[in-house]
């Protein structure tokens, strides 16, 4: 019973010493050519500006978070707008009682003058 | 349309909790500042009360098998455990509306949260569906981070929920992992469908490690809903430091809501159909499962009571005892059969009526005084009689003497033990009751047995609302005590799982 | 209407009281004393007229008297039923109990400080006495065993001695601990029975074995609980036995259980030790005679030896210690402890005399127990001390006081002609048949027992008068009141024992016949 598990160990004894060999492979027949470029840390290609521990005022994470909630709302919405006429008005209820539950939760954004840059 | 109309209907008392939910938000908003207190509170009841009253109309009807596309389960198991969470919740709001404890301002997102909570309870108790299970219980434990930190700026809140929450993702994620391959071996997340599944894998004798690994991750994340060993150790200090009404809800309702999801999931998967007669390998491993409950429930109640032994803090004290009654609790687990799940309903709700009332008593005490050390209680006895009255009873239940609720919910964890065979286990427990008796009196102890001169606060009479609600916990905790067969029909009647 | 429901008004008239005095305001003491007063002299009178018609009703006869069964909680197969009566072993024990409780309102006379919360707790505790000696119902006994610790906790706790906190939780817990061992015995008996009563009864025309009648006819054995009636090599009865054995020896309490006792005694206030020695002690012995040996007649069979070497140590042991103790409650204490070894040893015997000492002797030390604690109660009340040494030639200055004592001490000692002589003589002739050597070294307790008395009367009555109590007021009219009624049943049933006697020998000669010959 158990050697119904045994490809799955060779895949994972494979995957380990692909790994591993490679790192082995490179450190044997490579030869270490630090340059500027090199030592740099990796950003997209990008060349590097500022340190990486700047600070953000916290509202960038507060809208960035809110952004992505009401964003979400979308992956919802679209697949009932793509298909609104077959669902009928079972689907207009639901979804209104969803958009409900969301404006509701846009009010409260609202109130707490979360959505203001400067207060 | 109408199919919607008629699936909804199933769920009348979720959607009236998420619509006052959402009533109590905008309350908040636009009430004028200072009022909003009451005004929440007051709506958060009027919605609890609508709930439950659309919970008693939905119990004892028989719904189809699996309402609402198949992903809710209405029973008079759910129903029981929705109305537990509704009770429980009305009395934590009533005790928040009484307490000064927590902050002045936010109270609309509080009532909020803790209705969400409820709703999450709710969805846990009544699902075989495993993602909706695992959904319920994150809505329940999200909630419960936020509560459990909410009183702002005290650093004790602060410290538990952050560790609630670590504690909390670790915990789920590992109960997602065993839904996971639950799901991998049988390509359902439907517990009906996996039940028979994991028959038809049993009468294979494929040996049964991948379902111990399965079983064995979800165990755990129950085991740490319901603070039993090894997955307790955020209990005490979430307890200590939540705000008391927090604390009476995570005591309460979560671990009530918790219990009922353990027990539908052990009932669909892993307890063979006696009449049908499941295979001989799945009678066999649903013993072993049982064992290995009825070992964690010794290791829970002998270390939560040891460990509470030594406490001083009246809510950390509460914390630990709170894990010695899951072992308790987990004795009835632990018989996989319909005679000790029926004793754990009946115990649970004794357990709501004895733990809502001592957290009521150190609620009161700490609104009073501002001080949650035990000794510090002393003379309280003599300067708040009626207080201290109540909790007497409420002690004495906890430790499980007559004539309390307390000591016949333990009659029958007792029995259904020792009937499946696990005398060890009673013995063990009742050993544990003779070791809680000392720190649960070191209460009694400081309050009466301390004269009146030593009391360290002066008096500070219970308002008459919420001597009124302690009075109500008490007399239903001794009131179940003596006339408990109206309960314990109900229970039996409630726990339709297994036949 | 009353004398239907008899033993239900002597048990629930105390709780009734109790509630008056919780709604009573607590300035008004002597509505409270009042109350106290009315609701422990009606069960007393109750009690009085049960005694009084014991015989023209029931003609000598063994049956339970004035039985009383309604179901209580009723689900499915669970039933558990209100289910009382009295037979000649517990009606002579429920009227101590009334007698007792009576006079311990009156000898709390003096109690200032929460004295409403003292006087409900004494109520309480009256209930939860006689309801465990009227239970013919095992859960229901459970329930009623229980209901005593509570007000027993907080009566030595709230108005005890110094050690105070230490003696009522160590009471509590040693107490706690031997009622979780009955408690599990009772949910095996109730598992392997599906009964919980201890007689016998008829429904609906159908006899309904209760469990001294399946133990009798060998049904409890366990087979259906554990396989074969083995439980790690020890046959399920005997682990029946043993776990109710060592709950009841608790309370009686028998050595080497026996440690929470002299200190329990000695903080607790005088009326609670008188109570605590007068009627709680017995509650060990009667639960032995009523269930605890009868259960399980095999075992008790095979272990009945040990029990009388038991009953022997507690016999000389406790009169060895006191003999050394300077404190006087603390002798009284140990006194006691001696006196209740008597009952083990005369159960062990199984003779109808030595059953029958046994069980009166739990009688007469109600008596004559009650009687030394008020004693020393007087003398602490007025010197504030209880050192023996330090008294001295008090009977001169308090002659009436002196006079009682000697009463008191020479009931208990055995000497002829009072109570304590005829229980104890009958258990050592009973106990003699079947256990010579035993009962030869138990009778030096009697000896040793007559020795630390009259040393202690001694010591605080004759020689010399300590000057610092020149001037100590004999003894009161209601100390006189409190202790009349002991001294007087001292007499009376040393002088006529055959009024109780008769009362207990059917009762005895029944309980003989639940044993295999």
């Amino acid at each position: 019973m158990l050697s119904d598990y045994a490809p799955l160990l060779l895949l994972l004894a494979l995957a380990a010493a692909f790994v591993v060999g490679n790192l082995v492979i490179s450190e044997v027949l490579g030869r270490p050519k630090p340059g500027v470029g090199k030592k740099t840390v990796y950003e997209c290609g990008m060349p590097i500006r500022g340190t990486a521990r700047a600070r953000f005022s916290v509202h960038y994470y507060l809208l960035a978070l809110l952004f992505i909630l009401f964003d979400v709302e979308a992956a919802f919405l679209l697949p009932w707008a793509a298909h609104a006429e077959e669902l009928g008005k079972a689907g207009l209820v639901a979804m209104g009682g969803f958009a409900v539950v969301l404006v509701v939760g846009l009010l409260y954004v609202m109130r707490k003058k979360a959505l203001e840059w400067d207060r | 349309m109408n199919l919607l109309r008629e699936e909804l209907s199933w769920i009348t008392p979720e959607l009236c909790l998420t619509l006052f939910a959402c009533v109590a938000l905008l309350v908040d908003l636009f009430v004028q500042k200072g009022r909003e207190s009451v005004m929440v509170g007051f709506f958060s009841l009027m919605g609890l009360l609508a709930t439950a009253f659309f919970l008693y109309r939905q119990y004892g009807v028989t719904p189809p098998a699996q309402p609402v596309f198949g992903c809710m389960v209405v029973d008079p198991f759910s129903t029981l455990f929705k109305l537990f969470a509704v009770g429980a919740l009305a009395f934590v709001v009533l005790f928040t509306m009484l307490s000064r404890q927590t902050r002045p301002d936010g109270y609309g997102e509080f009532y909020f949260i803790l209705l969400c909570a409820g709703l999450g309870a709710f969805f846990l108790a009544s699902t075989y569906n495993l993602l909706l299970m695992y959904l319920g219980l994150e809505l329940l434990s999200i909630a419960s981070y936020i509560l459990a930190g909410y009183a702002k700026g005290n650093r004790r809140s602060g410290e538990a929920a952050m560790k609630y929450v670590i504690f909390g993702a670790v915990a789920s994620g590992v109960m997602l992992y065993g839904f996971t391959l639950l799901y991998g071996m049988t390509g359902s997340i439907d517990l009906t469908v996996i039940g028979p599944k994991l028959r038809d894998q049993f009468a294979l004798d494929h040996g049964t490690i991948p379902i111990s690994v399965a079983t064995g991750l979800c165990l755990a994340g129950f085991a740490y809903k319901i603070s039993a060993a090894p997955f307790h150790f955020w209990t005490p200090d979430v307890y200590e430091g939540a705000p008391t009404p927090v604390t009476t809800f995570l005591a309460v309702a979560s671990k009530g809501a918790g219990f009922a999801a353990l027990l539908r999931f052990l009932q669909a998967g892993f307890i063979p159909d006696r009449t049908l007669g499941g295979p001989e390998a799945m009678m066999g491993y649903s013993d072993k499962l049982g064992t290995l409950v009825a070992v964690l429930a010794a290791l829970t109640m002998t270390l939560g009571n040891l460990a509470a032994l030594g406490q001083t803090n009246l809510k950390r004290m509460l914390a630990y005892s709170s894990i010695a009654h899951a072992g308790y609790v987990l004795m009835g687990v632990a018989t996989m059969n319909r005679e000790g799940f029926s004793s754990v309903l009946f115990y649970l709700v004794v357990y709501y009526f004895m733990n809502l009332g001592a957290f009521g008593v150190v609620m009161y005490y700490a609104n009073t005084t501002g001080d949650e050390q035990i000794d510090d209680l002393k003379g309280l006895g003599w300067r708040s009689p009626l207080v201290a009255i109540t909790m007497v009873a409420f002690l004495v239940a906890l430790v499980g003497l007559p004539p309390t609720a307390g000591f016949i919910g333990k009659w029958f964890l007792f029995t259904a033990a020792v009937k499946k065979g696990f005398l060890w286990l009673a013995v063990v427990a009742g050993i544990n009751s003779a070791i809680s008796l000392f720190y649960y009196f070191r209460v009694a102890r400081a309050m009466w047995l301390r004269p009146e001169e030593e009391a360290k606060y002066a008096t500070v009479h219970a308002s008459p609302a919420f001597a009124a609600l302690l009075l109500v916990l008490a007399v239903g905790t001794v009131w179940f005590g003596v006339g408990f067969d109206s309960l314990l029909r109900y229970c039996d009647y409630s726990q339709n799982l297994l036949r | 209407m009353i004398a239907n429901h008899l033993l239900t008004w002597i048990t629930f008239i105390p709780l009734l009281g109790m509630l008056a005095i919780l709604l009573a305001p607590a300035t008004q003491k002597a509505l409270i004393r009042g109350l106290a007063v009315v609701a422990t002299a009606i069960p007393l009178g109750l009690s009085l007229y049960l005694w009084l018609t014991w015989g023209a009703v029931n003609g000598g006869s063994a049956q339970l008297q004035y039985v009383e069964r309604v179901p209580w909680i009723q689900a499915g197969n669970f039933l558990v039923q209100y289910f009382v009566g009295v037979d000649g072993l517990s009606m002579p024990l429920v009227a101590l109990t009334c007698l007792l409780m009576f006079i311990g309102v009156f000898a709390s006379w003096n109690i200032e400080r929460g004295m409403k919360g003292y006087f409900a707790l004494l109520l309480l505790l009256e209930v939860g006495i006689n309801g465990t000696f009227v239970s013919l119902d095992i859960f229901l006994f459970y329930v009623f065993w229980e209901v005593m610790l509570l007000p027993m906790y907080f009566l030595i706790g709230i108005w005890g001695g110094p050690r105070k906190e230490y003696a009522a939780i160590k009471f509590f817990l040693y107490t706690l601990a031997g009622s979780v061992l009955m408690l599990v015995a009772i949910v095996a008996l109730y598992l392997i029975t599906g009964t919980f009563a201890i007689a016998s009864y008829t429904e609906g025309g159908q006899n309904m074995p209760g469990l001294l009648e399946l133990a009798r006819t060998k049904q409890i054995t366990g087979a259906n609980l554990v396989a074969g009636g083995v439980l790690m090599g020890v046959s399920f009865q005997d682990w029946m036995f043993w776990f109710f054995f060592i709950a009841f020896a608790i309370k009686v309490p028998i050595f080497p259980f026996h440690t929470w006792l002299p200190d329990a005694h000695v903080e607790a206030p005088t009326p609670i030790s008188v109570i605590l020695a007068g009627i709680l002690l017995k509650l060990g012995g009667y639960g032995m005679f009523r269930i605890g040996f009868p259960i399980a007649p095999e075992s008790f069979e095979k272990f009945r030896t040990l029990l009388a070497v038991l009953g022997t140590i507690n016999i000389v042991y406790g009169a060895y210690v006191a003999m050394g103790q300077t404190d006087f409650k603390k002798l009284v204490a140990y006194s006691s402890v001696s006196h209740m070894g008597y009952v083990l040893l005369g159960a062990a015997a199984m003779t109808d005399w030595g059953v029958k000492g046994a069980v009166l002797q739990m009688f007469n030390h109600g008596t004559s127990s009650a009687m030394l604690f008020l004693i020393v109660g007087v003398i602490y009340d007025r010197a504030h001390h209880r050192e023996l040494n330090g008294f001295g030639g008090l009977v001169t200055q308090m002659p009436y006081y002196g006079g009682l004592t000697t009463l008191g001490f020479f009931a208990a000692l055995g000497l002829p002609g009072l109570a304590g002589f005829i229980s104890e003589a009958l258990t050592l002739l009973g106990s003699f048949k079947t256990y010579p050597t035993l009962t030869v070294i138990s009778c030096l307790g009697v000896v040793m027992t007559a020795a630390f008395l009259l040393f202690a009367f001694q010591r605080v009555f004759q020689g010399p008068l300590n000057p610092k109590y020149a001037k100590l007021p004999d003894i009161s009219g209601r100390e006189v009141f409190c202790q009349a009624p002991f001294a007087f049943l001292c007499v009376l049933f040393g002088v006529l024992p055959t009024l109780i006697l008769d009362i207990l020998n059917p009762a005895v000669k029944q309980f003989l016949l639940l044993f295999p010959a």
